[in-house]
């Protein structure tokens, strides 16, 4: 019987997480760094500098359960991809985590390179934009209001070609 | 802490772009920096104005069904739904055409100016070009994708009733050479619509000259443009080698020999000659079988289409009401 492969990766906060060689794959920054090293050298733990131990544990997790999925194409339409706005169950339970983490993990996923766990970040956080009031937007991401009464007026009015009649 | 504002713009612009047209609106009413953000996610619009809520939802049904069903992209798209705007004039029986023209003219304007350098793939349906609207559309150079419907407002179903003799119910003329506007606008266009227009046969060369990457190029009702745009697409275009999608559906005569050239469009896996007047169309599906050989062809006879005449049965009472969920178990009776 042939062992997964196994590789180490390093977190910025210097853990050593050591994971199966196809799950990390699922970053293409991380696939085409091991295609690029030396047979024998992939053995040495691989610096994610930019990721904590955290955060890299939880986007590992995700890796671990769409290690089956097929690789991202390159082809694939971006526009079609923006239509919907569905997580399947397992992910949106999966981002039931605070903003801190969330933000992280999208951070973490642009760096890594994976496109779908990115994708599911920025889905997960239009969902929590959509169909809020502006006043709901500010107290939910905590974004000050730095209009004057004046801007927000000419703002407000500016948009209401687009309310419902 | 990681704030939402602080996530790099790229990734905040693929989180705007998942969101449905109030919400963005409302993103950007939040703070300065979300205003911003906002205009820039503004990348899909569909627009319209209509003077009653049943006609702008005909309008649409009979958009969809006519002018998308049998495009290209309609067959890899999903319909999307969460970036329209529909824009009902309130008690717009009781305001002559001027008015309503006037209001029509600074509200698209105003519109597409605010979003000119987002805008990549709009969806417009104008009454009629006027020189604030033209001017505004010329300016959106990042298009990509460009559905232009013009439509009489006063002779759409479920519009305004023509009958009244007191009130002018129509429209001044179109002044002539606003299209020439266009020319030289969208480079970027890969697919350019155009349905119910004026537009001349040079002018709409302009605007292709411009264009080499255009996959897919759809012109209905437009009474100018006849078969010899064919010749022009295949012979002296620089974009002939990208077409991918051609429909040419109640347009101007369109004789056989003028799809000729055709067979220098190497990319076309769909031609629709719908409603073409002039065609023999045993002789076009011969000509297809033996040189073509395009995948999708369709001609009047050749399917089963829905067309312009085909009366899409609406109570006036569901629609006004918008009791959508009440009335959809009655229908299943």
């Amino acid at each position: 019987m042939s062992a997964v492969p196994k590789i180490q990766l390093t977190s910025s906060d210097g853990a050593v997480i050591e994971v199966d060689r196809p799950v990390a794959e699922r970053s293409v920054l991380i696939k085409h760094l091991l295609e690029d090293l030396p047979e024998e050298s992939t053995t040495e733990a691989i610096p994610v500098p930019n990721v904590n131990e955290a955060v890299l544990r939880k986007v590992l997790e995700w890796c671990e359960q769409h290690k089956k999925d097929p690789p991202p194409s390159n082809d694939e339409d971006s526009e079609s991809r923006k239509k919907c706005t569905d997580i399947d169950e397992w992910d949106q339970k999966f981002m039931q985590v605070d903003q801190e983490m969330l933000f992280e993990i999208i951070l973490a996923a642009n760096y890594l390179d994976i496109k779908a766990l990115l994708d599911v970040g920025c889905k997960t956080v239009a969902n929590m934009i959509k169909g809020k009031t502006p006043e709901e937007i500010r107290k939910t991401f905590n974004i000050q209001n730095d209009f004057t009464p004046e801007e927000e007026d000419q703002i407000r009015r500016e948009n209401e070609w687009a309310e419902d009649r | 802490m990681t704030l939402l504002t602080s996530l790099p713009p790229e990734v905040l612009l693929d989180i705007l772009a998942y969101l449905p047209l109030r919400s963005l609106l409302s993103f950007g009413q939040a703070s300065k920096i979300s205003h911003q953000l906002a205009s820039c996610a503004m990348h899909r619009l569909s627009l319209g104005i209509f003077p009653t809520r049943l006609s702008g939802i005909l309008s649409r049904l009979s958009g969809v069904s006519t002018l998308d069903l049998y495009s290209p992209s309609h067959l890899e798209d999903v319909q999307d739904d969460t970036r329209i705007a529909s824009i009902v004039i309130p008690d717009a029986a009781t305001l002559n055409s001027y008015s309503l023209l006037a209001f029509h003219n600074a509200l698209i304007s105003a519109v597409l100016s605010r979003y000119a350098y987002s805008l990549r793939d709009l969806d417009l349906t104008i009454w009629m070009l006027t020189p604030p609207i033209a001017k505004a559309l010329g300016s959106a150079r990042g298009l990509k994708r460009l559905r232009l419907r013009v439509e009489n407002p006063f002779k759409l179903r479920g519009g305004l009733r023509a009958g009244d003799r007191d009130v002018q119910r129509r429209l001044p003329p179109e002044k002539g050479g606003l299209w020439d506007t266009f020319p030289g606008s969208w480079h970027k266009l890969e697919g350019l619509m155009i349905d119910g227009s004026i537009i001349g046969l040079d002018t709409l060369q302009g605007i292709l000259k411009g264009c080499g990457c255009l996959k897919e190029l759809w012109l209905k009702n437009c009474p100018n443009i006849s078969g010899k745009l064919v010749e022009f697409l295949a012979n002296d275009w620089n974009g002939a080698y990208a077409l991918e999608g051609l429909g040419l559906a109640n347009c101007g005569i369109v004789h056989d020999d003028d799809l000729e050239p055709i067979i220098h469009l190497t990319r076309l896996k769909l031609l629709s000659l719908y409603d073409c007047r002039g065609l023999d169309n045993d002789n076009v599906n011969k000509i297809n079988k033996g040189t073509w050989k395009i995948r999708h062809l369709i001609l009047s006879d050749s399917m089963d289409l829905p067309s312009e005449h085909h009366i899409i049965e609406v109570d006036p009472a569901y629609m006004s009401s918008e009791a959508n969920i009440e009335s959809s178990s009655e229908e299943s009776d």
